[in-house]
């Protein structure tokens, strides 16, 4: 990863926000509120906070450690791995976080496609709209992090319709359903915490990008705005949700959003869950081409000579075809089920593992000089 | 300087001719498919069931280009039904698509009529099924029907120049504005899948050329249990939600009536001992309201505040009598369980239901004459 | 490109006249070539011109007649006597073939002397000043550009009268030799634009250069978009505007219209009326154009799209209106569409190519008879006929023609997808201009600028026009030298000051 990255392809330090905001504002949006309430039912909310805060702290780890790590080479993931763990088991870790970006792509994809095909067209073919929208995605990622930063502002203006939804709730809402509070044992709620990881995934790409952020300094602020933000999003959710929902409902409902939508009625749109499902598609642009671009990255990280625009390709046929490999319901509750465990390792135990390392190193070799 | 577009050039029309070539997903045609706008379920006995949907039959008489006549249709949409013997109606539209002429479609079902013998034997298969369905809007209406589903759907002698089903969810719509409890199908399943609570839904009857809201219908589960007459939903809704616009009509003579039309009402819980053999439930229900009607003589300026007392004593001691009902048949369409269960740490729910009859309801009421009209 | 290369040098005339006699030779054929040897007592002189490129009357007041003067016996003395600022006096050939070709009269001592004196007398024939017409305005300047640069630069000048206003002047084409003008302001203006432009144009290679709009398509950045990046205007008032702003204007010799860049799409969308009028109702009518556009794109696919695979969606109150307009047409409703749009697609050509008063006709005929026709044949629904007349009004609104092109082509692609993938396929038809109008770029500046890069500055001037209080700054976006347009606080003290109470 020697080239140097030019001044012209950098993004502005709000990037910082809106990447990962896109990438954690997602599917999951629409579907994580019955995981979470499974065992802790009306303390969900409070395993989301615990874990939002969670995410703050390993923003914490992430930004420190790439701020240590820009006196040493280029600050991301795949060369700080290649540097802190030596080359062969740097490059190994490579793969493994590739796979894992890989992983993560296609439970997203293909658990949008499932919503698509339950709500707006059954008879939709897996591969065939995972071909056209890989197109779009080829288009994006190939003009760069520049237009990808694009399509995540974009993704989050549109979403903010969807966001504001969320009010008509209100006339409905029984906010007794809230009470008791804190009635559910610790243990219940951290372990639907540890569920509600899969919501909060995605802001580690920092961590990919990070190098063509210009003005960091002032980046550390938005990067923590946005897991702020994203935060409140999911809270309000899953307090809307927990409050329109009766207990059994909830857990009778597997897209408690769409079902939701499917009950507000406006004088001249009806039937506004179709409506919000596309403009959440909007979403799924985003955090796939960041997803593809960082494995692109990563290619050229471990072998300089594939140039990222010719492993795209190869990676985008590989989504597309992992995607229609996985047919059914229960394969994808399957795959978002692995998900969790997969993200939380990586999150919440390798990153902070890196870190230390990163110290020990300086340690160690503070003592030499 | 510029760029090269090669792979664009190259790749844009494979995408495009991919596009245009593999997209097949089945069109449906909104003048090529029948549009379902009302269900209705009558139970026949033996786990058989009599179904009816109706769709709106738009043609006009004008022959080709409507325009000629007038942009509005003169008559509004006529309908057509289709009914027919199944199981348990869950296959109502697949076993209907034989008669249908062409395809028949959900996604616009406005509204569910059951019948009471169907809503005795249950609605379980039906609700899960609905549950279940996508396509389905979730502010659609249900209601059970005294007599016959089929009949109301069926017949065309009705006042109004509308389809009997948007007559029907007019009815039940523009009532829930009033006395009557909002109802929709999600607010239906929301009480259907709660623990501790009940749902319920208007009770209908066609009386001659049209139609009549009877009260609710109260079901345990998923099976109806008792019904409370129209008189009564003013209560019910006072006990149950926030809401304005409903008249409450006081008898507080023989033969001499106050009717009171709320503007505002509120109603908060607070619960005691939830975990006890006998749980305190205080409801505090606060009303502001104007008199619409009285008996002559019955009510000036001075004596509202004697008039106010009279409502409390009433309401009170109606709210209590309707609440002690709902407690001898078990059921808790009101919600209280689920009020119980806010209040209480570690609510023991699996004894509630022994509980619930024993529970003590406390009830008060404070009313606030705003103004008796413009004359004394 | 190499083949062009290679016709372009074909193209130039193959035997380049070596001298004086020879260019006269190689004209001589030419009707509108005058070679004749003038005499007069003192001196005798060959002259030569095109008559149709000179005002003859001028030369016979201006130049003759001073030549038959007495005192002139040699070139020298015609200099002297000459009343004109600007003699040239040259022997190089390629100068006098391109001043002859411009206007210029050749004054020789003898025919094969390859000494010449060039006086101009340059014909400006062309159109006088008149009303804009494709950009028409009620309450701004009703001038517009003409075909003449001279006019041209005239008209702006008048507009800018600082000495900071820099006119470089190039010349495109391999043989039309167009004479193409870069106006900016010094110390405003970013010099990287400039520095881009210029080498944009220099390195053109075509043969002949005609209009602005042609030259727009050769140095865009990028050839295949439909969206054009480069804002062409008639109004002279706009361009000076944009010019004060800190951008380029382009005027090209033959061409009534000035390119200005960079530029962002918000900027099609803005008519110069809008900053004539007050802030609040210039936003509102910026807001309506905004929903025009979105209108005319989308309405017809998403007429196909409800009508063909989401019934759902269709509110129940317009559910019988629909159906009885639908029910006597015998097509999908694809068909439908495509016919009516072709039809009105059909009628603006149509429009657009006739005579205004046919024109006209052609409207009215289209229009209302076929559209009724077409109705009561049953062959479209009198709905649809509603929504694309509309959509068909609503592209027009937008004030550059070059854009309405634009937003009326590309409901093609989104009706056709549509038709394949319903909503879905018009939010995949949607996503991918919006990824390409993200990709896009105008002059290297982002091209949808306000919003991707989000810069809230300029969003003030965007979609909506905040009061020019507010507006104290230039476009960030053009990276000008002078970001400033008027210091805050000044703007805030020519306000006067706060009030501390009502009525004190």
């Amino acid at each position: 990863m020697a080239a140097k990255i030019s001044e012209a392809s950098k993004i502005g330090p709000t990037s910082a926000f809106f990447i990962p905001q896109a990438m954690q504002v997602g599917v999951g949006f629409i579907s994580f509120q019955q995981i979470v309430t499974d065992s802790p039912e009306q303390d969900g909310w409070i395993s989301v906070l615990i874990n939002g805060l969670a995410t703050l702290f390993v923003m914490w780890t992430m930004l420190s450690m790439l701020e240590n790590e820009k006196k040493y080479g280029q600050a991301d993931l795949f060369s700080l791995q290649c540097r802190l763990l030596g080359k062969r088991i740097g490059n190994i870790m490579n793969i493994v976080i590739l796979c894992y970006i890989c992983f993560y792509t296609i439970t997203y994809l293909r658990g949008f496609i499932e919503i698509l095909q339950v709500e707006v067209f059954p008879q939709l073919s897996t591969f065939y709209f995972s071909l056209m929208f890989c197109f779009i995605i080829w288009y994006v990622v190939m003009g760069g992090i520049r237009n990808i930063f694009g399509t995540c502002l974009l993704s989050f203006i549109y979403a903010v319709p969807v966001f504001l939804s969320l009010l008509f709730i209100i006339p409905h809402a029984h906010f007794s359903n809230l009470l008791p509070i804190m009635e559910h044992s610790p243990r219940a709620i951290l372990s639907s915490s540890f569920m509600a990881t899969h919501e909060f995934l995605g802001f580690e790409y920092l961590m990919f990008f990070y190098p063509f952020i210009k003005q960091t300094k002032h980046a550390k602020r938005w990067a923590y705005f946005g897991l702020l933000n994203a935060l409140y999003i999911h809270l309000a959710i899953i307090i809307v949700t927990i409050t329109f929902f009766s207990q059994g409902a909830l857990q009778a409902t597997i897209w408690p959003t769409m079902t939701y939508w499917k009950s507000i009625h406006f004088p001249l749109f009806e039937h506004i869950d179709i409506i919000f499902c596309i403009i959440m598609l909007w979403n799924l642009i985003p955090s796939t081409s960041v997803c593809s671009w960082a494995m692109t990255r990563g290619i050229k990280s471990i072998c300089p000579k594939i140039k990222m625009k010719y492993s795209i390709y190869g990676i985008l046929i590989l989504i597309i075809l992992i995607t229609s490999l996985i047919q059914n319901g229960e394969q994808i509750k399957e795959v978002h089920r692995l998900l969790v465990p997969v993200g939380f390792i990586v999150v919440y135990l390798y990153i902070p593992f890196l870190s230390f390392i990163q110290w020990l190193k300086k340690r160690l070799s503070g003592d030499h000089t | 300087m510029r760029k090269k577009h090669n792979s664009t050039q190259i790749l844009i029309p494979i995408f495009c001719s991919l596009f245009f070539l593999s997209g097949c997903v089945p069109t449906y045609i909104f003048d090529d498919i029948m549009i379902i706008e009302g269900i209705g379920y009558d139970y026949i006995g033996n786990g058989k069931i009599i179904g009816t949907i109706t769709t709106p039959n738009f043609v006009q008489g004008t022959g080709s280009g409507g325009s000629q006549s007038t942009g509005v249709p003169a008559n509004g949409p006529m309908v057509r039904t289709l009914s027919a013997k199944t199981y348990d109606g869950k296959s109502l539209i697949d076993k209907f698509q034989a008669e249908g002429q062409m395809g028949l479609q959900g996604g616009k079902t406005r509204l569910m009529i059951y019948n009471k013998a169907m809503a005795k034997h249950g609605l379980l298969r039906q609700l899960s099924f609905r549950n279940r369905d996508p396509d389905l809007p979730r502010d659609m209406n249900l209601a059970v029907v005294e007599g016959n589903c089929r009949e109301i759907l069926t017949s065309n002698d009705y006042q109004a120049q509308m389809s009997v089903t948007q007559y029907i969810q007019n009815l039940i719509q523009d009532n829930s504005r009033q006395n009557y409890p909002e109802t929709d199908l999600a607010k239906f399943l929301y009480a259907y899948y709660g623990a501790y609570m009940d749902p319920f839904m208007p009770l209908i009857r066609k009386q001659g050329d049209h139609l009549e809201l009877r009260g609710l219908a109260i079901f345990k589960k998923d099976r109806y249990v008792m019904s409370i007459p129209n008189k009564k939903v003013f209560l019910f809704k006072m006990l149950f939600q926030k809401f304005n616009q409903g008249v409450y009509d006081m008898q507080y003579a023989h033969g001499k009536h106050i009717a009171l039309r709320n503007v505002h009402t509120a109603i908060s819980y607070y619960v005691r001992n939830g975990n006890s053999a006998t749980p305190d439930i205080y409801a505090k229900v606060k009303v502001i309201g104007q008199v619409r009607q009285a008996t002559p003589k019955a009510i000036s300026k001075r004596t509202s505040q004697s008039v106010a007392k009279l409502f409390e004593k009433s309401l009170t001691y109606n709210a209590k009598a309707l609440v002690h009902q709902f407690q001898k048949k078990g059921v808790d369409p009101l919600q209280l369980g689920d009020q119980v269960r806010s209040f209480t740490y570690h609510f023991d729910g699996a004894s509630w239901p022994d509980r619930y009859p024993n529970a003590h309801f406390h009830c008060q009421v404070s009313v606030n004459i705003q103004q008796t009209g413009i004359s004394n | 490109m190499f083949w062009k290369k290679k016709r372009n040098q074909r193209a130039e005339p193959d035997t380049p006249a070596k001298t004086i006699g020879g260019l006269f030779h190689q004209l001589k054929s030419n009707p509108d070539f005058i070679h004749f040897n003038h005499r007069s007592d003192t001196f005798t002189c060959w002259i030569s011109f095109f008559h149709t490129l000179i005002d003859i009357n001028f030369v016979h007041r201006d130049v003759l007649s001073f030549l038959y003067d007495r005192r002139v016996s040699s070139l020298n003395d015609a200099v002297r006597v000459l009343p004109m600022e600007k003699v040239i006096r040259t022997k190089d050939l390629t100068e006098i073939q391109a001043k002859l070709l411009d206007g210029y009269i050749i004054v020789q001592e003898k025919e094969s002397s390859s000494e010449c004196l060039l006086i101009p007398a340059t014909k400006n024939h062309g159109r006088q000043v008149t009303e804009a017409e494709t950009e028409t305005s009620i309450l701004g300047s009703h001038e517009s550009l003409v075909e003449s640069i001279e006019i041209n630069i005239n008209l702006i000048r008048k507009r800018i009268p600082i000495p900071q206003l820099a006119i470089e002047e190039m010349r495109v084409g391999k043989i039309s030799n167009t004479r193409v003008c870069l106006l900016s302001i010094d110390g405003v203006t970013n010099k990287e634009n400039l520095n881009t432009i210029r080498q944009r144009i220099q390195s053109l290679e075509v043969t002949n250069l005609l209009d602005v709009a042609q030259l727009a398509i050769l140095i865009n950045d990028n050839g295949h978009s439909l969206f054009p990046q480069f804002l062409d205007t008639e109004r002279p008032d706009r361009i000076a505007s944009a010019i004060y702003e800190g951008k380029i204007a382009i005027l090209v010799d033959g061409a009534p219209a000035a390119l200005l860049l960079p530029t962002t799409i918000v900027e099609f969308f803005s008519a110069f009326d809008d900053y004539l009028v007050s802030w609040p109702i210039a936003s509102a009518y910026r807001l309506l154009r905004l929903f025009a556009i979105a209108f005319s794109v989308t309405s017809s696919s998403f007429y196909v799209a409800i009508l063909t695979f989401h019934y759902q969606l269709i509110p129940k109150e317009l559910m019988s209106t629909l159906y009885t307009s639908r029910n006597s047409v015998p097509y999908d409703p694809i068909i439908e569409v495509l016919l009516l749009e072709i039809m009105i697609e059909l009628l603006r050509e149509a429009g657009a190519r006739l005579p205004t008063k046919v024109g006209q006709t052609i409207g009215i005929v289209g229009g209302i008879v076929i559209g009724t026709a077409s109705v009561q044949a049953g062959i479209t629904s009198n709905v649809l006929l509603i929504i694309v007349a509309m959509s068909a009004l609503a592209a027009f609104i937008t004030p550059n023609y070059r854009m309405a092109t634009t937003i009326r082509f590309i409901r093609f692609p989104f009706i056709l997808s549509a038709q394949v993938l319903g909503l879905l396929g018009i939010a995949l038809c949607y996503m991918l201009f919006v990824c390409h109008l993200i990709k896009l770029t105008s002059l290297g500046r982002p091209y949808i600028e306000p919003i991707f890069p989000l810069r809230v500055s300029d969003l003030k001037d965007a979609y909506i026009r905040l009061p020019y209080n507010n507006q104290t700054m230039r476009p960030l976006f053009l990276r000008t030298r002078d970001p400033g347009r008027a210091r805050p606080k000044r703007v805030q003290a020519k306000k006067g000051k706060h009030k501390s109470d009502i009525d004190e």
